[in-house]
Formats: structure tokens, C-alpha cells, sequence
């Protein structure tokens, strides 16, 4: 269908990064969409990644946006989940390879941004979990929060993230100071941050990957002898990492 | 009438009110928000259902590209269908537009299609498809163009009313994108609204654009909902009201979002119109 080519045509012109001249589509209002395709994307970026924003600075970060909308169709009509890549392509980028922690701090703010519209869940009761006994608990799987998400990273990202809010603008960083992390939405559905063990990163990273508990748990002793899986499963219960158990398949 | 809106102005409800709105509850006919924002779940979707516990709410949805060559996206659909089933909406609308193809790449706009005999067979399945999976009617929306396609076989109003012909769906009438239209293109307002089956309109939006200029000389309004309605598209109202009767109307602004007062303000000049006409209108 002739109507199907011209549309076709019609993305290209408008995602195409160089444009040329296409006697198909009139000029002005070509330059309407394609502004608005660019702009849209690129406030988008601005929006879900404000602390890379302030790390750059203004100018800078709009230019690497648009680099980014260059290399980076949109792949949903929903603007909300653009920018999925932009870890990845910071870290690629040669104007930003050098700042190492750029891209941890950018999939930070993707898991934060994710998290924020993530669904709903009910967190599990402790009470549930009691209910079983005891005997029967490692060999539990548990639906996990949608919001929750750990980050094993080598870099400070708690104390990078405090240091660009305004109640704790400021506050000191140290670079050599590796901080994995656990996100989670609290009961007034903010998004919450917290640096973890070693151990307690690769437990609730295997539970959020729908182990076992047994298995979490030795991926957090395989992770540090001093995990304690006692204080751990407080810590995601506390949370409200865990939201139902898996009925066995 | 395929909505049940109240017959009264509303607002375009934007991130910068909602809370004021929440806690000042001014009196407002309806209230409509961006379908989009409020996926998955969250303080937004929590935030949507405490407004729609205090008035009838209106969801406006800019992403599923109904109007593509291309069937609309599932995961968009499906993630439609769920906040419908979170949030009680009144109406539920989209824009006679398409924003992809049929490889997944999307441009996050609202663009024109053709206005064939071809392409309204594919639009209506696209309708059907999506009221299907939503499992209700929806308002479809005139677009402001500022290009079209070379081989129209007929105008814009008559492919709407052959969508609500072949898909039982209504129509979310843009007084201010058909003058946009008008002023743009030279769309012929008068064969545009003759065209259009009048039960099936439920639902007006007005809002402002802007006048863009161009280096060879050319000029372009631009529907950027981001300022007041200009006093031609206020006339246009009038007679739309006086022909069509009242309907439930919207005011939209999204850039330069201004204080709630003055939406408020602007949704009384239409509350005004309406009322002249409450009682004459069928």
C-alpha cells in the first residue's frame, strides 16, 4: 500500500539525524516534527537523569542528548521508557568514557526513574512467613517488589546521589569507596535508596532473580563469609522487597 | 452520545496542579490526564485514583498511534487496559494519528496520515482492535497537520465519521486543531463539520498555539497548547456549540503550564458559552 511507504518515509525523514531535502514532505513542516521528535526525547533525558545533568552541566548534557536521540530511535509511544541506554552509552562515548562512575550513576537514575512508575505491590507479611514452618523456608521463592533493584557497583552511588539532593547537597563523597545498593519504593511510594554488604547485594540480587532462599542465601555467603542470612532477610522483609511467596510450580 | 462526560468545562490536569487541585478542589465540570503518565502503578497512578475519587476523570492517551499502516502495540494496549481497570474513567481518548511502523520504531508525536478508502479499512481495525482489548468505546481526535498526504481520496472529517461508522467509536472534536488545520493547510472548516454525525461528538477540546516563522518566509501555527485560546477559535466554538449543541469541553495546556487560576479561568469562558446554550441545544 502506497500509504503504508509514505509513512514509512515520513519516520525516516523525521528520525533521520541528517536531513535532506525530500520533495515528498514540505520543508517548515518537516522542521516542526523533526524539532519536536528531538525535543521531546531530549527533555525526556533531562527529566530521568538530572544528577548526570548536574555533573556535566547544562550545556554539555544537552549535547550529549543529542547525540544520544542521534544513535537511539524511540522503541515505545510511550516517552516514559526512553533512555533505557544511556549507561551503556555514556560509558561508549568518548567525550564521556573517562568519568567512571558516569554510567553507574546513570543506571541509577534509570532504576529510580523505572522504579517510580513501577506496579504496585503488596510487601510480604512477616506474619505470613511465620506461618511456615521453619524447616520449610529455604526452599521458598518469592515474588519480589517490581520497584526493587540492586546495583553492584564499584563506586559510591549513595553518596553521589545524597550529595545532588537538596536536604543533603553537598554532603562528602569518597570516590574509593565501592557502595552497592538496594532501591525500594516505601509506604509513601518514594523511591528509597540503601548501600548493602557485599553478601547482602548477590542475597537480594539472586532472590530478585527468583531463587530459592537457600540459594540466595549461599550466594551471599559466596559473596562474603560474613553474611548473616538472619539479618539479611530482616533487612528485605523491613523493606518491603518481598511481596508474595511463589506458589511451587 | 458515547461518552457520558457531564455536559460542562473542564481542565487539562498537569503535573504542576495536581496537588493544588487535590487540595483545593475547585469547582470543575471534569478533569482529563495524559493516559501515559500514569502506567504501571506508584504515587502517580495512586495520585490519579485520588483524583478520580473527586471528579469524573477524562484519560487522553498520545502514544498508540491508531492511525499507523502498522497494528497498534500490545504492550501499550495491554498497559491501557490496565490502568483502566486501576482507575474509573469516564471517557478514554486517542488522536487520529500514527507514530509507527510495523518495525517498532516510533516517533513520540502526533503525526498525519492518509485519508484513503484503503487506510480507513486499516484505521478501523486498528479502532476495533484496541476497543477490543480495552473492552470500550473510544473518543477519537482530530488532528492539527502541518503536512498531508498527496493522494487524499477524502478529507479528514469524513474518515472520522467513517470510523464511527465501521467501529461504533465517538469523536473528541479540536476546535483549535481544525483552525490550525484552516489556517495551515486551507481544511475547508465548513465540509469538515457537515461531515461529521453529530451524536457521535463527545467530547470538545480548546486550547492556544503558536505562530512560527520561517526563513523563506512562510508561517506555521503550531498547536503547542501553550497559551490562551485565540478569539477566532473561540468563534469557531460558538458556532460549533450553536450547530452541534453543548458538549462536554476541555481546556489543554501543556508548555508554559500558567497558575491553575487562569485554566480556571479560561474553563469558565466556556462554562459561559455552554450555559447560553443549555436547555436549546437537542
Amino acid at each position: 500500500m502506497n500509504e503504508t511507504a509514505w509513512q514509512h518515509a515520513l519516520l525516516d525523514a523525521i528520525t533521520t539525524p541528517q536531513w535532506q531535502p525530500d520533495p515528498r514532505f514540505d520543508a517548515a513542516a518537516l522542521a516542526v516534527y523533526r524539532n519536536n521528535y528531538r525535543v521531546g526525547l531530549m527533555e525526556m533525558l533531562a527529566l530521568v537523569y538530572p544528577i548526570c545533568r548536574q555533573l556535566l552541566g547544562d550545556e554539555f548534557f544537552e549535547a550529549l542528548s543529542r547525540e544520544y536521540v542521534k544513535a537511539t530511535p524511540s522503541a515505545s509511544g510511550n516517552l516514559h521508557r526512553y533512555g533505557e541506554g544511556f549507561a551503556g552509552f555514556v560509558a561508549a562515548f568518548e567525550h564521556t568514557a573517562h568519568i567512571g562512575y558516569l554510567p553507574d550513576v546513570a543506571q541509577l537514575e534509570w532504576a529510580l526513574h523505572r522504579g517510580y512508575y513501577a506496579a504496585d505491590a503488596t510487601p510480604l507479611a512477616i506474619d505470613t512467613l511465620a506461618a511456615i514452618p521453619q524447616q520449610h523456608w529455604g526452599a521458598l521463592c518469592f515474588h519480589c517488589q517490581p520497584a526493587c533493584h540492586v546495583l553492584d557497583s564499584q563506586w559510591p552511588l549513595a553518596s553521589i546521589h545524597a550529595h545532588h539532593q537538596p536536604a543533603t547537597a553537598g554532603c562528602a563523597v569518597n570516590l574509593h569507596e565501592a557502595q552497592p545498593l538496594l532501591l525500594w519504593r516505601d509506604s509513601d511510594d518514594l523511591m528509597q535508596l540503601l548501600p548493602l554488604a557485599p553478601g547482602q547485594a548477590a542475597f537480594c540480587q539472586a532472590l530478585l532473580g527468583g531463587t530459592t532462599l537457600d540459594e540466595a542465601s549461599a550466594a551471599g555467603l559466596a559473596a562474603s563469609p560474613e553474611f548473616d542470612l538472619q539479618a539479611a532477610l530482616l533487612l528485605v522483609l523491613q523493606h518491603g522487597v518481598l511481596s508474595a511467596i511463589k506458589e511451587p510450580s | 452520545m458515547t461518552a457520558t462526560l457531564p455536559l460542562s468545562a473542564g481542565i487539562g490536569l498537569r503535573h504542576p496542579h495536581y496537588r493544588q487541585v487535590l487540595a483545593q478542589q475547585p469547582p470543575l465540570g471534569w478533569i482529563e490526564l495524559h493516559s501515559e503518565n500514569f502506567f504501571d502503578g506508584g504515587q502517580p497512578l495512586a495520585m490519579l485514583q485520588q483524583l478520580a475519587a473527586r471528579y469524573p476523570l477524562s484519560l487522553h492517551g498520545v502514544g498508540l498511534g491508531l492511525g499507523a499502516a502498522a497494528r497498534p502495540d500490545a504492550t501499550h494496549l495491554a498497559a491501557l487496559r490496565r490502568l483502566l481497570d486501576a482507575v474509573p474513567a469516564v471517557a478514554v481518548s486517542e488522536h487520529l494519528s500514527f507514530n509507527h511502523d510495523a518495525s517498532q520504531r516510533f516517533a513520540n508525536d502526533l503525526l498525519p496520515l492518509p485519508y484513503t478508502r484503503a487506510m480507513l479499512e486499516v484505521v478501523a481495525a486498528n479502532v476495533a482492535e484496541a476497543q477490543d482489548v480495552l473492552g470500550r468505546p473510544l473518543l477519537i481526535e482530530n488532528l492539527s497537520s502541518y503536512l498531508a498526504y498527496p493522494g487524499n481520496d477524502m478529507h479528514e472529517g469524513e474518515f472520522l465519521a467513517g470510523l464511527v461508522a465501521r467501529t461504533g467509536c465517538g469523536i473528541l472534536l479540536d476546535v483549535n486543531n481544525l483552525y490550525v488545520n484552516q489556517q495551515n493547510l486551507g481544511t475547508d472548516v465548513d465540509a469538515f463539520l457537515a461531515a461529521l454525525p453529530a451524536d457521535a461528538i463527545g467530547e470538545i477540546h480548546l486550547a492556544g498555539y503558536t505562530e512560527r516563522s520561517f526563513d523563506d518566509g512562510s508561517r506555521l501555527l503550531v498547536d503547542t497548547h501553550s497559551r490562551p485560546v485565540y478569539p477566532a477559535v473561540w468563534q469557531l466554538y460558538r458556532q460549533i456549540i450553536a450547530c452541534f449543541g453543548v458538549r462536554p469541553t476541555l481546556i489543554e495546556w501543556d508548555i508554559d503550564i500558567p497558575p491553575l487560576d487562569t485554566l480556571l479561568a479560561e474553563a469558565a469562558t466556556a462554562q459561559a458559552i455552554l450555559d447560553q446554550h443549555t436547555g436549546a441545544a437537542a
